[in-house]
């Protein structure tokens, strides 16, 4: 220990102690001389002698202080101060290799740290390997969703769960004082929030009796939303906020980290509706979450589940015939949808990692061959080989180093701009600079380093030293291996950013298609409210067929309004809910209930079909003579029961006015399928039943509007404030802003995916600059010759260009070759585009030899601008 | 150039010695390799490239310190105290010393 500390003490004074010796040294070297001038030796002869004698005071310094100092630890510090020097004496090298790694490497740990945090982070619940999501099979293929029966009876009969809750996800139009905001929450049963253990911040979550029927408008917030539209107010409780036009009250806040599912943004209490009859066994609307028990093992639980879904076959075998159920664990359930574009983007930001590496590993060769003099010399001084090699690689982990220390700055700079350039909506809950991201980025640093640092080595490790020392000019700029190592590397980077490239091209026709898809109705000029009838004031349906009726009258009456009509629910990103029903159709066998029905019911009024747009295929849409019984079809419907049959005139029935008793409606239309699920989703079958049927009290208002829509909104407002002045101000949103809202995500992706790409692009063309400037500088003397033995200098530039035509056409050839077979993983992302598309492809290529073109257009230009005589004299 | 015998000896041997020599009392570098000329009849000639080192050695373990003073003719010179903990070394070192030299012995003594 006292060892140390000394040592220490001497590090710290170094220079004393150095100054010390030399003086103890010469006191011993002048007493020597005295010695022999006293035997009567000449005083010049002594000096010489005794100087002699001493021999190297230099070596002796030397070994003196390799005692005090492990030999490595100093040379370390030589190795690296002369790094640095080495490096500031290029400091244009030095920072655009520092740079590249910096972007690269920082680009990656922005995308890891989102990674950890979305993927590979546990869910921040208690013990989160105990829960788990129950699905429903039917014939083995897992559904997503539950009825409320089928969950009542697995809660009630299963034992190897200390909780099971069930939800119900709801999309919702919240008014905020900035604007609308769709937001996602759920409506939750009963054992929630106890399921995941977690507490309100302020207020309360739900008691049992809030689960009733027909009670009050309650709502939980999720932390986020407390402080994003309340400001963090702790008086919140009590106060109300507008939901899908409805006035509901807060009674509670959730702590922040708590948004199950999805990011919630709300829970409200989830009304068990009594399941008299089993019809309502098939309205799979439910998702349910369980809590296994500590002390019963995966596969137990499994079996019970099994067992009971096999008992609810037995015993209703009209609704739950093929029906399973099975356990799948919440933490793979949860990343499900985000997994792909996560590690699509993270392939991606990869492929600009090896980019940025190659690119130094070019620039470091490039550099390399013009320092093939120095170390040339240096290995006559006597430098050891292994000397000259670590330094070489020093330098390397210098720049890997700084580069490393740069990529943290990008890293944390890059999670910044990701948070302010994403979707709205788009949480990023737990994503930041953690100790996992630290460690990534040094491990990829260093790794990065060292491969950088292999690269110049070759050349050291074989002795051309002598020849650098003798011959002159050529060899100053490298031999022939390092340009083919450097062309090689080029090549790779040409093949990288092409796979890049074609990707985010995909992406961007991807996005095109998207939005090219017609959706079935027109969204032009088209403002969009909710507007809900609170219960209380409005007891009768009587009254709230009344309400409509008027409301849509005063705004049909605006000025600026062309149209306006109403439906229960519209395009799935503006909000609403829509209702699923099985569909029994007149002279044909009941449907087999145990199928899950997909069709959906839109309440409408008369006149939504020439509002929106929807074109009529068959019969006619609603008139004002219609009764109560009619109904209109769309495509879909028509296709799946009525394929080669006229549907027109024929009855059908979604609702039961008693268990065996349908109400029948009679089809007198066929009107074109409407892509409610958005662009890439499935159409479903719909049945549209008029408004004056079943009035119901939450309406979407559609408005057509002469001119801009979003100016005819005060006016609106007041025509609602004039019918009742007590109802809740509802957000009205456009059409077009709801549908740009809906792609957000996508395009998001799709946004980074270029930029990966573009940078790639932008590191290849510094790759290549660096290439072609090398070439030229190699092949100087070999030009200048050439040009002063009369060689035209068309010749000469084309000996330098095909270099680039070759790096340009092998990386262009191999990265279609990579891309075809890589796109595979594109698959699930991309949309109404082949992964082979040819355009994408041609468009690719044609950009890569262009930017090929314009980075080699600089050290073609030197080539022809040689000198024959200043190269041929000077280096 | 200095060429010295003892740098054939371990590194560990000329320590003893200038341990030893220490015994005596302060001396300074110079002193010290005249002593070890002197005392081993000019066998032991040690250079400076063994010598400081060494010096440096036992100034790391504590075994030595060093103080400037006044040499025989006023110069500065820096001189090299034997520590209690190199005394403590000094007879150990030469116990082993003995010993080693005692099984050398040994083994070449007999067949």
């Amino acid at each position: 220990m006292r060892q140390l500390l000394r040592r220490l003490w001497y590090a710290i004074r170094q220079r004393r102690f150095k100054v010390d010796l030399a003086e103890e040294m010469e006191f011993h070297r002048a007493m020597t001389q005295q010695d022999l001038e006293d035997r009567g030796v000449d005083r010049t002869d002594a000096a010489f002698a005794a100087r002699r004698a001493f021999g190297s005071a230099a070596l002796a310094q030397d070994l003196a202080r390799d005692v005090w100092i492990s030999r490595w630890l100093d040379d370390l510090t030589r190795d690296i101060r002369l790094a640095f020097r080495a490096l500031r004496k290029t400091p244009v090298f030095a920072g655009v290799a520092i740079l590249s790694l910096a972007f690269s490497i920082g680009a990656n740990s922005t995308l890891f740290s989102v990674i950890n945090a979305v993927l590979l982070r546990p869910l921040p619940f208690d013990d989160p390997d105990t829960l788990y999501v129950i699905s429903g099979t039917h014939q083995g293929v897992r559904r997503e969703f539950t009825s409320f029966s089928d969950f009542a009876d697995w809660r009630a009969q299963s034992r190897a769960f200390a909780h099971m809750a069930a939800i119900r996800r709801e999309g919702a139009s919240m008014t905020t004082p900035a604007g609308p905001e769709y937001v996602t929450g759920a409506a939750v049963s009963e054992d929630f929030f106890a399921l995941f253990r977690v507490q309100p911040s302020l207020g309360r979550t739900f008691l049992a009796a809030d689960h009733q029927a027909g009670h009050g408008q309650i709502v939980v917030l999720s932390h986020g939303v407390w402080l994003r539209h309340f400001g963090g107010d702790p008086a919140v409780i009590g106060k109300s906020v507008v939901l899908n036009g409805a006035l509901t009250t807060v009674v509670g806040v959730m702590a922040a980290g708590f948004a199950f599912p999805d990011h919630a943004a709300l829970w409200r209490p989830l009304t068990l509706m009594a399941s008299v009859s089993n019809v309502n066994r098939r309205v799979d609307i439910l998702q349910v979450v369980a809590r296994l028990r500590t002390d019963v093992p995966l596969d137990q639980a499994q079996a019970e589940m099994t067992r009971i879904a096999r008992q609810l076959e037995q015993t209703y075998p009209t609704t739950n015939a093929n029906w399973g159920a099975q356990l799948v664990p919440l933490q793979a359930k949860s990343t499900e949808a985000v997994r792909p574009t996560l590690l699509a983007l993270w392939a991606a930001v990869a492929c600009v990692l090896l980019v940025g590496c190659a690119n130094v590993g070019i620039l470091v060769l490039a550099r390399g061959a013009r320092r093939g003099r120095e170390l040339a010399v240096r290995t006559a001084l006597g430098a050891g080989r292994s000397r000259i090699v670590r330094q070489l690689l020093a330098e390397s982990v210098l720049i890997a180093l700084l580069g490393g220390i740069g990529s943290l700055l990008v890293a944390a700079w890059g999670v910044v701009a990701l948070r302010a350039l994403a979707p709205a909506g788009t949480r990023f809950d737990g994503v930041g600079l953690d100790v996992s991201v630290l460690i990534f980025t040094a491990a990829v640093s260093v790794g990065s380093g060292l491969l950088i640092g292999l690269v110049p080595l070759r050349r050291v490790v074989r002795s051309e030293s002598q020849r650098m020392l003798t011959e002159g000019a050529p060899s100053a700029s490298g031999g022939v291996r390092q340009r083919h190592v450097m062309r090689v590397l080029a090549i790779a980077e040409v093949t990288v950013s092409l796979v890049l490239l074609i990707g985010a091209g995909l992406m961007i026709r991807t996005l095109q298609r998207l939005q090219a898809v017609n959706l079935g109705f027109n969204p032009d000029r088209l403002l969009t409210f909710y507007v809900s009838l609170p219960q209380a004031s409005y007891p009768k349906t009587a009254q709230v067929g009344l309400f409509f009726d008027d409301l849509l009258e005063r705004v049909r009456a605006l000025p600026g309004v062309r149209s306006a009509s109403a439906m229960n629910a519209l395009y799935v990103y503006a909000g609403g809910r829509s209702i699923v029903v099985p569909v029994r159709l007149d002279g044909r066998p009941a449907p087999d209930r145990s199928i899950p029905p997909d069709t959906h019911v839109r309440i409408v009024d008369a006149g939504i079909h020439r509002l929106l747009e929807i074109p009529v295929l068959r019969g006619r849409s609603f008139t004002v003579q219609d009764g109560p019984d009619a109904a209109v079809i769309n495509e879909m419907l028509a296709r799946r029961y009525f394929a080669n049959e006229n549907p027109i005139g024929r009855r059908i029935s979604v609702r039961f006015s008693a268990p065996d008793k349908p109400v029948w409606q009679e089809i007198v239309g066929v009107v074109g399928d409407v892509r409610h699920e958005g662009p890439d989703a499935d159409v479903l079958p719909e049945i549209h039943i008029p408004f004056t049927q079943s009035p119901i009290r939450q309406m979407a208002i559609l408005v057509r509007a002469v001119g801009d829509p979003a100016a005819l909104a005060p006016s609106i407002r007041d025509r609602l404030r004039a019918l009742d002045p007590n109802l809740p101000m509802t957000s009205m949103q456009t059409m077009e802003h709801v549908i740009g809202t809906s792609v957000a995500k996508r395009r998001f992706a799709m946004r980074l995916l270029t930029a990966f790409a573009g940078s790639a692009l932008l590191l290849t063309a510094i790759g290549i600059f660096g290439v072609m400037a090398a070439t030229v500088s190699a092949r100087r003397r070999d030009i200048a010759i050439r040009l002063a033995l009369g060689g035209s200098p068309r010749r000469v530039v084309w000996t330098v260009v095909r270099q680039m035509v070759v790096i340009a056409v092998t990386g262009l050839t191999a990265g279609i070759i990579v891309a075809l077979s890589a796109t595979r993983y594109l698959e699930g992302l991309l949309f109404g585009i082949p992964r082979t598309d040819p355009m994408t492809y041609a468009t690719t290529a044609v950009i890569i030899v262009v930017v090929t073109l314009l980075s080699s257009y600089l050290p073609a230009r030197r080539a022809v601008k040689v000198d024959p005589l200043v190269a041929l004299r000077c280096e | 150039m200095g060429t010295d015998k003892a740098s054939d000896l371990l590194p560990g041997t000329l320590d003893l010695l200038i341990l030893k020599t220490l015994v005596a009392g302060p001396q300074h570098g110079y002193g010290i390799a005249q002593i070890l000329k002197t005392k081993s009849e000019d066998v032991l000639q040690v250079g400076e490239s063994s010598l400081y080192p060494a010096l440096q050695r036992l100034l790391l373990q504590g075994w030595v310190k060093a103080e400037w003073g006044a040499s025989e003719n006023n110069r500065r010179a820096r001189f090299y105290t034997l520590t209690a903990a190199g005394r403590r070394q000094l007879a150990s070192e030469r116990q082993e010393f003995d010993r080693l030299i005692l099984a050398i012995h040994k083994v070449l003594n007999t067949a």
